[in-house]
């Protein structure tokens, strides 16, 4: 009886260790698979969420910003791809339950969740908000070097940069014509900074840079209507829910502008990031630029 | 005054009400990501993750809501006792806000982006720093004099720190600091709990050596110095104390407001208005109050997670006033 069970055990023993090896050497190419193209990749701010969802296959993504699922924010196109996807909110709690072998932040979001991560050794690639669209592309390429994917974020630039002198071959010739946004706030774009360039880009100049400032500046009234705008930009995602950048709009002396001036609205989230949504920001003053001259 | 409840019982009662909701604290996630998932996690074969989630986001945290909940209630328990003022809190006497100043300084100037642990660094230096300034204004004033230098120093720190969010050239820095200053334990770490830690416990001990005085105290100014209390020491206890505390656990958690001031108006009935005995008592009611508060912002979540201190603010504020009126009526009747 004693031999019998010990000889039953024998074949058994045998097999555990082929199915360990087999498990092992699964591990192990799928760590060093891993190591080279992470596959639970985390995002924890809404422009890496759009940056992420371009480049890589929606399968390797492990979760995005609860953010980019909103009407509000959803970046151009991507509405398909992203509703489909788990989200966090920043929780170094929820990050971890979801397992990332990946970590992508804004330099600026969830500062605590990031330092908690890092601390307990998770890999966490930071990310620069973006002034510039040369600041983009470096922000795209450092994302596709990072997942393993140089050659999808060559090609996501170079689709960016094609559609955009396309759109560029279509701006009237002449000089260019002030652009207001006003929309929140009174707070108003000058140079350096990347709603500028993207405006320039579409042949417009923004009213800091026509007021001759640096940066984002809250504008007085007053100065603002010393300008004459070619077109001018108030309806925001910002004026519902109501928010208090909605009362400056309301002002008896800007409505006579408003009323008197072409207009546009432009979605808060096509300018928001750095990323291609841009493009949405640029067909439509381009488009506006058309008609308007 | 005879207190409706036997001291040891009451003390009892709170210490098994602060460990039951530390335990609570321990299992109850944040709604987002599943309340309970963690158990699940532990039964199928992920618990190492599970384990690792508890030991290094929700021990910390707990850990934190737990003594930097005690440290308000017993701040707020010897300042109300030493100025014989129920309006009293740390907030008042400038050490909270001094705290935040600090912090709002690391995340402006991006030192806190640099060096993960300036930010609670600055904020005990805040404190310390404000302690020094009451000490050499109200050495030579009596309470009056502490408790107005307290308001001035209060006022002259959030206008520091408006100045620092008025003059942020970017608006996620300022976002930043708007956040921060709302008070949280959020995804704090092990590093926070052992920086702050030792140092809360240390300001405890320095305020428990000031329980006789107080005692000494509530008889007016006069009667203790004729007991034999030395009033320039008991100041220096009780400011220093709170300063080192309340200084390490706002350097950490961001400003959480109204714990030490509602925290001993509830218990100083149930001790027989002994401020000695208030001590110990509003440590552990503070304690349990921010435990409580901390499990309810991860039950309770609207798209983002709720701060502590504007949950305490939210609560604390109508409670406050019920118990104005309710001693109003009391004392009108």
């Amino acid at each position: 009886m004693r031999s019998a069970r010990h000889m039953s055990r024998r074949p058994i023993r045998r097999l555990h260790v082929a199915a360990l090896m087999t498990c092992l050497s699964a591990l192990f190419t799928s760590a060093a698979d891993a190591q080279a193209r992470p596959q639970r990749i985390v995002s924890m701010n809404l422009c890496t969420d759009e940056l992420l969802m371009r480049i890589v296959d929606p399968s390797r993504i492990a979760s995005i910003t609860y953010l980019s699922q909103q009407p509000i924010n959803a970046p151009l196109g991507l509405d398909a791809v992203a509703s489909k996807l788990k989200v966090n909110h920043g929780l170094a709690e929820e990050v971890l339950m979801q397992e990332p072998d990946l970590i992508l932040a804004g330099r600026f979001t969830s500062a605590t969740a990031v330092n908690l991560l890092r601390k307990i050794g998770y890999k966490i690639i930071v990310f620069d908000p973006e002034s510039t669209l040369d600041d983009m592309r470096a922000n795209i390429r450092k994302l596709g070097e990072a997942v393993g994917e140089a050659a999808r974020a060559e090609t996501i630039i170079a689709d960016f940069d094609n559609r955009l002198t396309a759109l560029q071959a279509q701006i009237p010739p002449g000089e260019k014509p002030v652009f207001a946004d006003v929309g929140v706030n009174n707070f108003i774009a000058g140079e350096n900074t990347l709603y500028t360039h993207v405006v320039n880009a579409s042949g417009y100049r923004t009213l800091g840079q026509a007021l001759g400032f640096s940066g984002f500046r809250n504008v007085p009234l007053e100065e603002i209507l010393s300008t004459r705008p070619a077109l001018i930009s108030t309806a925001t995602p910002w004026t519902s829910p109501p928010s208090m950048s909605t009362m400056a709009l309301r002002h008896p002396a800007l409505r006579a502008i408003v009323e008197n001036t072409p207009q546009v609205s432009i979605p808060e989230r096509y300018t928001t990031c750095g990323a291609p949504s841009l493009l949405g920001a640029v067909e439509i003053l381009v488009a506006a630029r058309k008609t308007n001259g | 005054m005879k207190p409706p409840v036997p001291y040891p019982l009451l003390i009892a009662g709170l210490a098994v009400f602060v460990v039951a909701l530390a335990f609570l604290s321990m299992i109850v996630g944040p709604a987002t990501a599943g309340t309970f998932e963690l158990f699940d996690m532990m039964a199928h074969e992920k618990a190492d993750v599970a384990w690792m989630i508890m030991r290094e986001v929700r021990l910390p945290r707990t850990a934190l809501a737990l003594l930097v909940g005690m440290t308000l209630g017993l701040a707020g328990a010897a300042l109300q006792g030493f100025l014989r003022n129920p309006l009293a809190d740390p907030g008042i006497v400038g050490v909270s806000p001094a705290a935040s100043l600090g912090a709002v300084l690391a995340l402006y100037t991006g030192l806190s982006t640099a060096i993960p642990l300036a930010l609670p660094l600055m904020g005990i230096l805040g404190a310390l720093l404000c302690a020094l300034l009451l000490h050499g204004l109200a050495r030579r004033g009596g309470v009056l004099t502490l408790v107005l230098a307290g308001v001035a120093v209060s006022s002259l720190c959030a206008a520091l720190m408006s100045l620092a969010l008025n003059l942020s050239p970017n608006p996620y820095a300022a976002a930043e600091i708007m956040f921060w200053l709302m008070g949280s334990v959020t995804d704090r770490s092990m590093d926070h709990l052992l920086l702050a830690g030792p140092l809360m416990a240390l300001g405890w001990l320095i305020l428990a050596a000031s329980a006789r005085s107080l005692d000494a105290l509530s008889l007016g100014e006069e009667a203790a110095a004729g007991l034999g209390v030395n009033l320039a020491r008991t100041r220096t206890l009780v400011i220093t104390g709170t300063a080192i505390s309340v200084g390490a656990g706002t350097a950490v958690t961001g400003g959480i407001g109204f714990i030490g001031l509602v925290v001993p108006h509830i218990l100083r009935p149930l001790v027989g208005h002994t401020p000695s005995r208030l001590l110990l008592a509003s440590a552990l009611g503070g304690g349990a109050l921010l435990l409580a508060a901390d499990i309810l912002v991860r039950v309770v979540m609207f798209g983002s997670e709720l701060k502590l201190g504007v949950l305490t603010a939210l609560i604390g504020a109508p409670f406050f006033l019920w118990l104005i009126f309710r001693a109003r009526t009391e004392l009108e009747s």
